[in-house]
C-alpha cells in the first residue's frame, strides 16, 4: 500500500523522533520547560530543584534560561509580598499507540487507539524564609495595618534581596510585561528552596484546528487525561486533584498551545515552494488535511508508534 | 530494517503540480554572438517552458515529457562589412570609335549593415528527460557550484548560504530537439537582409543595371556569407553549432534539472521553531536523508540527529 494511496502528501514521525525532538527543544528553549520568580536570576540562581542543561555552546542570544513568573502571592497581607518558587518540567517524553515505552498508572490504564502517552517530572521549589525574616517583614505588616487604621504614613517596605538584578541570568524578553509585574510585589526574602518532584502521566490526541486570526487548519496537541503518581495523603484528600488540576492548566494553557507551529512548519515545509509560487501559476495551492472517510479513517493518526497525517491539494484559481 | 524518523510521501499528483509551479517559474536568458570572419552572428533571447507532464515509474525514475522550451525572444542579429564592388565601366570599341564608358562603385567606404530579427515566433523545442532522484548535502563555500549554476541560483533566489540537504532530479537521459527552423524563417531573414543591402545600393535608373550586374542582391547575400542553397539550414547550424546554443541550452538543462535545483531541500540544522523577534530559532539535525521513487510516489525519509 502506498503512502499515499489515499491522499496526495503523506507525511509520518516516529515516536523516537518526537522525544529526540522534545530533547532538542528543551536543550535550546529550556524557558518552555522551567518558570521562575525573577530572584532566580541572581541570590537563587544555584536554587533550582533541577540543572537547566543548555547546548554545548551555551544557549543563543537573547535565548533565556527560563521564564519569569510573578511570585507566588502571600494571600491576605496588607502589603503585596511574595514568595519566590520554580517550576521544572523535566524528562519528558512522549508514546504513541500502541503504548509500549511508558508504564500508565492504574488510574489511567492502557492507552486507547489514536492516543500518545505523556510522562513528565514536575518539580516545584519554594524559597521558604526562615523565622527571623518573617518575624521582620511581619512588623512591616503591622505597620502597615496600622497606618491604614491610623491613616498614617506607613514604613517602606524591607529592600528584598535580588530586586535590583545586574545580570548572571537571562530574563525572557517577550515577558517583560509580566516582570515588571513581578517586580511590583515584594517578596519576603529566603535562599532556602524547596523542592519537590511528582511523576506526571497522561493522555492526549492530535487534531487539526483553526487558530483565531490565522487561516488554515493547524495540527494541535489536546490533553485528555492528567495523574500525578505517588502523592498519598491519609485520609485521602483532594491534594493530588489540585496538584492536577494546576499541572493540567499550566500543560493546556501553557505548554503545549506552543508546540502547533512546530508540528505544522515539519509537515507543511514541502509544499512551500508551492504555496510560494502558486499566484504566479495563475492558481493557488494549497494543502488540506485529507477528509476522515472510509480509506482515512484517522487523519491525524496515531498508531505504529508513529504520527501520520494525510494532505490532499487543493488547487483553486486566482 | 529500522523506520526512519521522518516519512514524506509525495504523490505523483502533487510532483506534477510541483512541475507546473516550475515551468511557470523557468525562464533562461541566453546571449552570446560570434565573429565568423566574414561576417557577425549575434543571439539574445529568453527561454522559457510550457506544459509537459511527468510521471514517476516503478523503475525508480522520474520520466518529464513533452516540455515546451519556448522563446520569450530570440533576437538574432547579422552583421557584415560590404565590400567596395566596381561594376561596368570601361573602353567600348564601338566602329571608328572607342568610348570610356565610366564604372559604377558600390559599397565605397565597405558600409557596415546589420539586420536583427526575433525569430522567437518561429522556433520552438521540446524536452524530454528521464531522470532519477539525487541527494547532495549542500556547505556554503565547499560543496562546489559552477559559474552557470550560480548565475541559476541568483536568478531563482536560491539560498546558497545555509547547509542544507537537497533532492535533485538527476538526469540520466535528456532528449532536446535542435534548432530548427523552418523555410519560412529563411524567407523572412534573408528578405531582411536583403532589404538592407538593398538600400545600399544607388537607387534610380542604375539600381536595375546593378542588381542584374551582381546577380541579385539575394545571390551576394549568400555569397558574401557563404550561404548554401538553404539558408534555413544554414541558420540551424549556426545556433546548433558554430553559436553553440544548443549545447548552452543543454547544459542548463542538466543543470536545472541536475546538480544546480533541487527540487526539495531541507536546511541542517532544520528550524522546527522558526526564530522569532525575541528568540533564536530551536533546530534539530537532519541525517540520512533518503529519496526513492515509485511507480505512484515520491517518498523522503530523515532521521532527526540525537540532542548533543
Amino acid at each position: 500500500m502506498a503512502f499515499t494511496g489515499h491522499s496526495d502528501v503523506f507525511a509520518a514521525i516516529d515516536e523516537n523522533a518526537i522525544n529526540t525532538t522534545i530533547g532538542h527543544l528543551m536543550l535550546q528553549r529550556p524557558s518552555l520547560f522551567n518558570y521562575a520568580t525573577l530572584l532566580f536570576t541572581q541570590a537563587l540562581s544555584t536554587q533550582f530543584c533541577l540543572p537547566i542543561n543548555v547546548p554545548p555552546g551555551g544557549l543563543a542570544p537573547g535565548q533565556p534560561l527560563f521564564t519569569v513568573e510573578a511570585p507566588l502571592p502571600v494571600i491576605g497581607a496588607p502589603r503585596p509580598v511574595g514568595l519566590d518558587w520554580c517550576l521544572q518540567l523535566n524528562n519528558v517524553s512522549v508514546d504513541l499507540h500502541p503504548g509500549n515505552t511508558l508504564t500508565l498508572p492504574p488510574e489511567i490504564g492502557s492507552l486507547g487507539p489514536q492516543q500518545f502517552a505523556l510522562h513528565l517530572r514536575a518539580c516545584f521549589g519554594l524559597a521558604c524564609p526562615g523565622d527571623e525574616v518573617i518575624t521582620s517583614t511581619a512588623a512591616v505588616m503591622e505597620a502597615a495595618v496600622a497606618a491604614s487604621i491610623l491613616g498614617a504614613a506607613a514604613p517602606p517596605p524591607p529592600p528584598p534581596p535580588g530586586s535590583t538584578p545586574s545580570g548572571g541570568g537571562s530574563v525572557q524578553p517577550a515577558l517583560t510585561a509580566r516582570s515588571a509585574a513581578a517586580q511590583g510585589v515584594q517578596t519576603v526574602p529566603s535562599t532556602n528552596v524547596l523542592c519537590t518532584c511528582l511523576d506526571v502521566f497522561g493522555t492526549g490526541h492530535f487534531e487539526w484546528g483553526t487558530v483565531a486570526g490565522f487561516s488554515g487548519q493547524w495540527l494541535k496537541t489536546r490533553l485528555d487525561s492528567l495523574e500525578v503518581v505517588d502523592v498519598f495523603t491519609n485520609p485521602p484528600s483532594n491534594l493530588e486533584d489540585i496538584l492536577e488540576c494546576y499541572l493540567r492548566v499550566v500543560l493546556r494553557l501553557g505548554v503545549l498551545p506552543r508546540l502547533i507551529v512546530p508540528m505544522q512548519n515539519l509537515v507543511f515545509d514541502i509544499t512551500q515552494m508551492l504555496q510560494n509560487n502558486s499566484p504566479s501559476v495563475g492558481q493557488h495551492v494549497t494543502l488540506v488535511p485529507a477528509p476522515v472517510s472510509a480509506d482515512v479513517p484517522n487523519n491525524p493518526a496515531v498508531e505504529n508508534d508513529q504520527l501520520k497525517v494525510f494532505f490532499d491539494l487543493q488547487v483553486t484559481a486566482v | 530494517m529500522s523506520v526512519a524518523d521522518l516519512t514524506i510521501a509525495v504523490s505523483e499528483a502533487l510532483c506534477a503540480a510541483t512541475l507546473e509551479v516550475v515551468v511557470a517559474n523557468f525562464s533562461f536568458d541566453v546571449s552570446g554572438g560570434g565573429d565568423f570572419g566574414g561576417f557577425f552572428a549575434a543571439y539574445d533571447g529568453r527561454l522559457i517552458l510550457k506544459g509537459g507532464t511527468l510521471q514517476l515509474r516503478d523503475d525508480g525514475t522520474i520520466r518529464l515529457r513533452e516540455l515546451d522550451a519556448r522563446w520569450d525572444k530570440l533576437d538574432f542579429t547579422l552583421g557584415l562589412r560590404l565590400p567596395e564592388m566596381s561594376l561596368g565601366g570601361g573602353v567600348v570599341d564601338l566602329p571608328g570609335v572607342q568610348v570610356d564608358l565610366p564604372g559604377v562603385k558600390i559599397f565605397s567606404g565597405n558600409p557596415f549593415v546589420a539586420v536583427t530579427v526575433d525569430l522567437a515566433p518561429f522556433v520552438k523545442h521540446e524536452l524530454s528527460l528521464v531522470a532519477s532522484p539525487l541527494i547532495q548535502y549542500f556547505e556554503p563555500g565547499i560543496t562546489p557550484v559552477g559559474s552557470l549554476c550560480q548565475k541559476l541560483h541568483t536568478a531563482l533566489g536560491i539560498d546558497d548560504s545555509k547547509q542544507q540537504w537537497r533532492v535533485f532530479c538527476d538526469p540520466q537521459t535528456i532528449d532536446f530537439d535542435l534548432f530548427d527552423f523552418a523555410d519560412t524563417v529563411g524567407d523572412l531573414f534573408e528578405q531582411a537582409f536583403t532589404d538592407a543591402i538593398d538600400a545600399l545600393i544607388p537607387h534610380g535608373p542604375l539600381h536595375d543595371l546593378i542588381v542584374a550586374a551582381i546577380g541579385s542582391v539575394a545571390d551576394l547575400l549568400r555569397t558574401l556569407l557563404d550561404i548554401p542553397d538553404d539558408i534555413s539550414e544554414w541558420l540551424s547550424d549556426l545556433f546548433n553549432v558554430s553559436l553553440g546554443v544548443f549545447n548552452l541550452i543543454l547544459q542548463f538543462v542538466a543543470g536545472f534539472f541536475g546538480k544546480c535545483v533541487s527540487f526539495f531541500q531541507l536546511d541542517d540544522p532544520y528550524p522546527m521553531i522558526p526564530k522569532t523577534e525575541d528568540l533564536a530559532a530551536v533546530t534539530i539535525p537532519i541525517q540520512h536523508l533518503t529519496a526513492t521513487v515509485s511507480d505512484v510516489e515520491l517518498v523522503v525519509t530523515a532521521d532527526i540527529g540525537a540532542a548533543p
